[in-house]
């Protein structure tokens, strides 16, 4: 029983760096720009699509294909702030939600027509390979896959403390108007912003792809995951939504053991309620 | 200065001659077109009673699957368990569901959860019954319960559609009532401060939270009728389709392509819908499962350009038509 519990939380830590970094880009584009963007989930979906596709008719493995998927998730942000975003930045939070879940709507069933509905996942040599430390088995696709999650989660934190255009970031996150006041292109900080967010989560869509069974309605749980850990985490708040994506991942695969796995959706939801009910700012929040 | 006032007589006749259109329309309308019918009107209700709660009093709901699905579930198990018949379990199921409405808006004011964390909060009860509901074996977890098909008048079963049609006309008809009364009574003009500017309308005198769980519940225990009759009318249920986010984002983008705020606007969207999907299904191109999809891509496209390019929603523009019409009659009058 230690050591299924023990592996249940490796697997819960692994699935939860995952969940943790999709909720960065939600939580990125909120705390730069106020904007909640409940088309996060298929931002993921799309690019492991792409990916797949790759992988199935050229045979390019998923993890080369990287190299096209990260600049193509960030034309993608760019043009989805510049067609959707940017008109939205004024609006109020119910109009955000109800655009980005056109988009999502949107998304969901062009997917469903070009690919159709089934599970898909690309099996590559390494899919079932892991590595046995004792009693412990850690799935190799899932390792490396939390491992370049935590490599954006400290690569975005480095280029929010160290870079000019971080630096300006977070400026325009703390007062939009100030940071306009001394110069800083507060739109194009906005872009950018956009465009990490999606890269972030298109590299995690494609590193997803060799091991996790994905339809065009997994966008959706995407989508619930982040905004759980989110809120789990704090609105707006970095450490939080890692935080956060953690606390999912482990409850999940904890669930998954003691209980029924399909109740782990239901508990996830239920602590989302607690916290907001008795810290509606986050875990991390101020 | 001339002023166009529609006289009350002329407005009774045309509420009087579109009734008895309604009332006449099973007469010559097909199987199939009574089925699109019945499930056009059953939307544009179900937007009618989001819009109690998103267009009048502003709070941004994205749990009501919660309600219908309570609504089918809790008097299909009444009518399977217990032998009790759904003209009675629709009741009982509008009032758990109201119980449910009651206690989530209590928790909601009590933490004064507003704005984004309202959607979000009202979203996450949903997600959590859909979850219990999947693993709860007394309703039949995610296999869902089949009804028979069956002709019992005195169990809301019937062979034939017309009797479904009078209902669910009935239920739109009374929706929309409600609906004219709460705009019309002080109720709504509390609910349009409330929505405008919350400080502002706390300050003025009107009592907030009590109008805000009072819409609540009135607008759950609609939306759980809704719910009862899909189980009467579809005859199976299933966690997926009461609890999931489809009928949630149904009853989004019919409110909000037709107006939300306003008496006609959702009933206006949602029947602009089944409409544009009945066409699309007629045209012998592609088959079924592709057109659904393409259905819905339409929709969506729709729903954001229409945020983008007509916040107001499709009602404005018959407004504007209205009064490019009365315009040319003054015109016409003065030249005369």
């Amino acid at each position: 029983m230690v050591e299924v519990t023990l592996n249940a939380l490796i697997n819960g830590f692994l699935y939860g760096s995952i969940w943790g970094v999709i909720a960065l880009g939600f939580t990125l584009i909120f705390g730069v720009m106020d904007f909640v963007n409940f088309a996060q989930g298929f931002f993921v979906l799309v690019p492991a699509y792409v990916s797949f596709l790759l992988f199935t008719s050229w045979g390019i493995d998923p993890y080369v294909s990287l190299i096209l998927v990260i600049p193509l998730s960030f034309i993608l942000g760019l043009l989805v702030y510049k067609c959707v975003g940017a008109r939205l930045l004024d609006e109020p939070h119910s109009a955000h939600i109800i655009v980005t879940l056109g988009l999502c709507f949107f998304i969901e069933n062009s997917i469903l027509l070009l690919a159709g509905g089934d599970l898909r996942s690309a099996v590559t040599s390494y899919t079932s390979e892991s590595i046995r430390l004792g009693p412990l088995i850690i799935s190799y696709p899932r390792l490396w896959a939390s491992l370049i999650a935590w490599v954006c989660v400290i690569g975005l934190f480095l280029f929010l403390k160290h870079t000019n255009l971080g630096k300006s970031m977070r400026a325009a996150a703390d007062n939009r108007e100030g940071a306009k006041i001394v110069g800083i292109y507060v739109d194009r900080v906005y872009l950018i912003a956009f465009g990490l967010s999606f890269m972030i989560a298109g590299m995690t869509g494609a590193v997803m792809i060799p091991f996790y069974l994905m339809n065009p309605f997994t966008g959706m749980d995407f989508l619930g995951k982040a905004f759980a850990a989110v809120i789990i985490g704090g609105l707006g708040s970095i450490p939080g939504a890692i935080l956060g994506g953690l606390i999912i991942g482990v409850v999940e695969s904890i669930a998954g053991v003691f209980l029924k796995s399909s109740l782990g959706n239901a508990l996830t939801f239920f602590i989302v309620i607690l916290v907001l009910i008795f810290k509606p700012s986050g875990l991390f929040g101020e | 200065m001339v002023q166009h006032v529609v006289h009350p007589k002329r407005q009774f006749l045309f509420i009087a001659f579109g009734g008895i259109l309604l009332l006449l329309l099973p007469l010559v309308l097909n199987d199939h077109l009574m089925t699109v019918a019945i499930t056009g009107f059953m939307w544009a209700y179900l937007c009618v009673c989001w819009n109690l709660v998103f267009g009048f009093a502003g709070q941004f709901s994205l749990g009501h699957m919660l309600f219908w699905g309570v609504g089918a579930y809790t008097s299909t198990v009444l009518f399977i368990n217990f032998g009790i018949t759904p003209w009675i379990g629709i009741f009982v199921g509008g009032l758990v569901a109201a119980g449910f409405a009651f206690l989530i808006s209590i928790i909601i004011l009590r933490y004064r959860i507003k704005g984004v964390y309202f959607a979000l909060m009202t979203l996450a009860f949903a997600e959590v019954v859909l979850g219990l509901a999947m693993n709860w074996d007394y309703i039949r977890g995610p296999a869902g319960i089949l009804l028979l098909l069956k002709n019992s008048p005195a169990n809301m079963f019937f062979i034939e559609r017309y009797p479904y049609y009078y209902i669910m006309l009935g239920l739109l008809v009374m929706g929309l009532w409600i609906t004219f009364l709460i705009k019309k009574k002080k109720i709504g003009y509390y609910l349009i401060a409330l929505r405008e500017d919350e400080e502002a309308a706390e300050v003025s005198g009107v009592p907030t939270s009590r109008y805000k769980i009072l819409i609540m519940v009135i607008s759950a225990f609609m939306t759980a009728l809704a719910g009862t009759f899909y189980a009467q009318f579809f005859l199976y249920i299933s966690p997926e389709i009461m609890f999931g986010f489809g009928s949630q984002m149904t009853m989004l983008i019919g409110t909000m392509v037709g107006g939300a705020g306003t008496l006609a606007g959702p009933v206006l969207g949602s029947l602009v819908f089944s409409f544009l999907g009945e066409l699309l299904r007629s045209l012998p191109i592609v088959h079924s499962r592709e057109i659904v999809t393409a259905e819905r891509m339409v929709w969506s496209l729709i729903l954001i350009l229409v945020i983008f390019y007509l916040p107001g929603g499709l009602i404005t523009w018959i407004g504007k038509i209205k009064n490019r019409f009365k315009r040319s009659q003054i015109i016409m009058k003065k030249e005369v």
